[in-house]
């Protein structure tokens, strides 16, 4: 790692790259920080997140990755919240921290931000994986009768 | 003639794989877990500025409904 923040030039174009897709794809801000945490993450993170989107409802994710505290925090509002359930995010963390256990701070990042993206969904869909939510859709179907001819009424009750 | 076949070819074979284990084993600086971490906050998405701004301007304390998990490695 260079000196500054500790990143190298490409490393930053990565995250940053990577960064700007996230929010592209799904709609949602996203803030990453690597650096020390100076309180509690948890609330150092609440604290960040509520002050960085414009309005309450906005949909945002923060990461926060502190290297010396080897503790990484990711938290999302209450409107992204509803895209990225906190079981993607704690499967996210999980890739991530596999990463920065082995030293790979850039790469544990890009494979979060790819996973929370990947959870989200696209922005237009809304939900995950770009489907609808519930069951895909059942083509329709000509019904027939038991004749082979197609009908083209409802069938009346049949009269004992 | 022969000396130089069968000393110098081999010595030098040595040699080369000795030169290659050195630059292999070079230290890197790449990150290692439990490290000191000696540099500013990165920063993506705004600025160190930028959240210190925020937090001024808008002095929000907390996020009701927030949702998120914590990891440690």
């Amino acid at each position: 790692m260079a000196g500054g923040d500790g990143l190298k030039p490409e490393q930053r174009e990565r995250v940053e790259r990577a960064r700007q897709q996230a929010e592209q794809e799904t709609g949602l801000r996203f803030f990453l920080r690597i650096g020390p945490f100076s309180m509690d993450p948890r609330i150092e993170a609440e604290r960040l997140l509520t002050n960085l989107i414009d309005q309450p409802h906005d949909a945002a994710v923060l990461i926060l990755l502190g290297p010396e505290e080897r503790r990484v925090e990711v938290m999302t509002t209450p409107a992204a919240k509803r895209r990225v359930s906190d079981t993607a995010v704690g499967l996210a963390v999980l890739a991530m921290t596999s990463s920065f256990g082995l030293g790979d701070l850039v790469g544990g990042l890009l494979d979060g931000m790819r996973q929370l993206s990947d959870a989200a969904g696209h922005a237009e869909s809304g939900t995950a994986t770009g489907r609808e939510s519930g069951r895909s859709p059942v083509p329709e179907r000509g019904l027939e009768h038991i004749s082979g001819e197609p009908l083209s009424r409802p069938a009346t009750a049949i009269e004992s | 003639m022969i000396l130089a076949l069968y000393v110098g070819i081999p010595a030098a074979g040595f040699l080369i794989a000795f030169l290659l284990a050195g630059r292999s084993g070079k230290k890197t600086d790449r990150y290692r877990p439990g490290q000191k971490w000696d540099h500013d906050p990165a920063w993506f998405g705004t600025t160190e500025q930028g959240s210190v701004e925020a937090q001024d301007t808008r002095r929000r304390a907390a996020l009701p409904g927030a949702g998120g998990v914590s990891g440690r490695w």
